[in-house]
């Protein structure tokens, strides 16, 4: 078993094999050798976003291991699984939390999982919609933007 | 709470390569810092890398990638040059649905040997904006069909690097300003046809040096001055056609050492001074028309004879 610690100080005690799906943790523990029963620090990672993310790893613990050179197979983003898609139903900060902890703890899976999902909200909506859907504060001068809406006159209209 | 605009750029990149050229580019429009991502050439690198388009051998086609490539912005017209069209040989653009124009990045398609607009139907719409002088950067370029299009500004001097050009056809294609005074560089030219545009100035005396010239087209232009003594060296050339200008002074004696000829316009000019008396070594089968000027004296006789003449 191996211990870790979130940044706010929760401790998990996970097995090996779902510790490392994270080649970031893999990477650690065969650094410091098997022995070391020190729990391992994730410092960028708060306990609410551990706990989704360990969720995820044991879901995927039997998985079979990737196929080599076969990346080409889950190319669409429409290429997800119905258990991942219930996964992901999540609020956008919590969204967003994962794929940063996917990225830092190096979990190509989950990190892909979790881009796909929001490249999924974004398709097939307007630009104004996907500013709302995000926050995102429109920076532009009318002059700017309508520039861009110029350029992009052969794939804008939708 | 965490959002999209706090992911770092490589992770915003990471979600935005799982949508299409087309889905992408509109995200230009939600904010400056999404649009410096979107246009810049590490993420049209990811994106074309990512997406499943078949890169392109040295002589297959994909009219929809090939179109698209005039209407990217210049960062993905870049990576689709590196990573997907640099072997190609010839790019065939026919049938675009919106006006596109040539990229910069077209310079670094170096084994490129034929870029044709081929028409496919009367409906779609024609490449639009100025030829880039990248294009001089093709020399291994042998043909440039850029006719019935809608380019503006001149045509870039850059294009004299072409020496191994023997059709260079921008009839009709809206160029204006001066033919390059180095034209006479591109020494395999057969066929050149620069009519129905707003190209002014003078006539560069290196065109005499064209000597493989069969067909010169450069009526329908505002070109002015005299017609260069030389062209008569072309002796090659069958059609010569200079009508509908502003050419001044006296028309050259040696265009009748051109004796493939089969057409000879130079009507609509300000053309002055006799018709030479060497016009009469013409075959009668030659077209010749000269109205419209200002030329006296008589008709040579020989030519009197041919019924082809218009009256002057």
């Amino acid at each position: 078993m191996v211990k870790i610690t979130s940044s706010d100080n929760q401790e998990f005690t996970i097995s090996k094999e779902i510790a490392n799906q994270s080649v970031l943790i893999k990477n650690m523990l065969e650094d410091v050798g098997e022995s070391d029963d020190q729990p391992i620090p994730l410092p960028n990672v708060s306990g609410a976003i551990l706990q989704k993310v360990i969720e995820y790893a044991t879901m995927h613990k039997d998985d079979p291991p990737p196929a080599p050179e076969d990346e080409t197979k889950l190319k669409t983003s429409e290429d997800i699984e119905e258990r991942d898609k219930e996964f992901m139903q999540l609020d956008q900060g919590t969204m967003f939390e994962i794929i940063l902890a996917a990225n830092y703890l190096d979990m190509k899976n989950l990190l892909d999982l979790g881009c796909k999902t929001v490249a999924n909200m974004i398709k097939g909506k307007s630009v104004e919609e996907v500013r709302k859907l995000f926050n995102i504060v429109n920076d532009f001068t009318p002059e700017e933007e309508e520039q861009i809406r110029k350029e992009n006159e052969w794939c804008e209209d939708r | 709470m965490c959002s999209i605009a706090d992911l770092p750029t490589d992770l915003a990149t990471s979600i935005l390569v799982h949508l299409s050229i087309q889905e992408v580019l509109p995200l230009r429009r939600l904010s400056r810092a999404f649009n410096a991502l979107i246009t810049s050439s590490h993420f049209a690198t990811v994106h074309l890398i990512h997406l499943d388009i078949p890169s392109t051998g040295a002589d297959t086609h994909h009219a929809g990638i090939d179109s698209i490539f005039l209407l990217v912005p210049e960062s993905y017209a870049d990576a689709f040059v590196r990573y997907k069209y640099s072997s190609r040989k010839s790019l065939l653009w026919g049938g675009l649905s919106l006006r596109g124009s040539i990229p910069k990045a077209i310079g670094n398609m170096t084994m490129l040997t034929y870029l044709m607009r081929v028409e496919r139907s009367l409906a779609c719409q024609p490449i639009a904006g100025s030829l880039p002088g990248e294009i001089g950067m093709l020399t291994k370029l042998k043909w440039l069909y850029l006719f019935n299009t809608n380019l503006s500004g001149p045509i870039p001097p850059e294009i004299c690097f072409l020496v191994e050009l023997e059709s260079l056809r921008l009839d009709h294609s809206g160029v204006s300003g001066p033919i390059p005074d180095n034209i006479g560089n591109l020494k395999n030219l057969k066929v050149l046809k620069l009519n129905g545009n707003a190209l002014s100035g003078p006539l560069p005396g290196s065109i005499t040096e064209l000597v493989h010239l069969e067909t010169l087209l450069l009526d329908h232009n505002k070109l002015s001055g005299d017609i260069p003594l030389g062209l008569g060296k072309a002796n090659q050339l069958k059609a010569l056609c200079l009508d509908h200008n502003q050419f001044t002074g006296s028309i050259p004696a040696d265009f009748a050492n051109l004796e493939k000829l089969n057409c000879l316009r130079l009507n609509d000019n300000r053309l002055s001074g006799t018709i030479p008396l060497e016009f009469n070594e013409f075959s009668p089968i030659t077209e010749i028309v000269l109205n419209d000027n200002l030329l006296s004296g008589e008709i040579p006789i020989g030519l009197a004879s041919g019924l082809q003449l218009t009256s002057l």
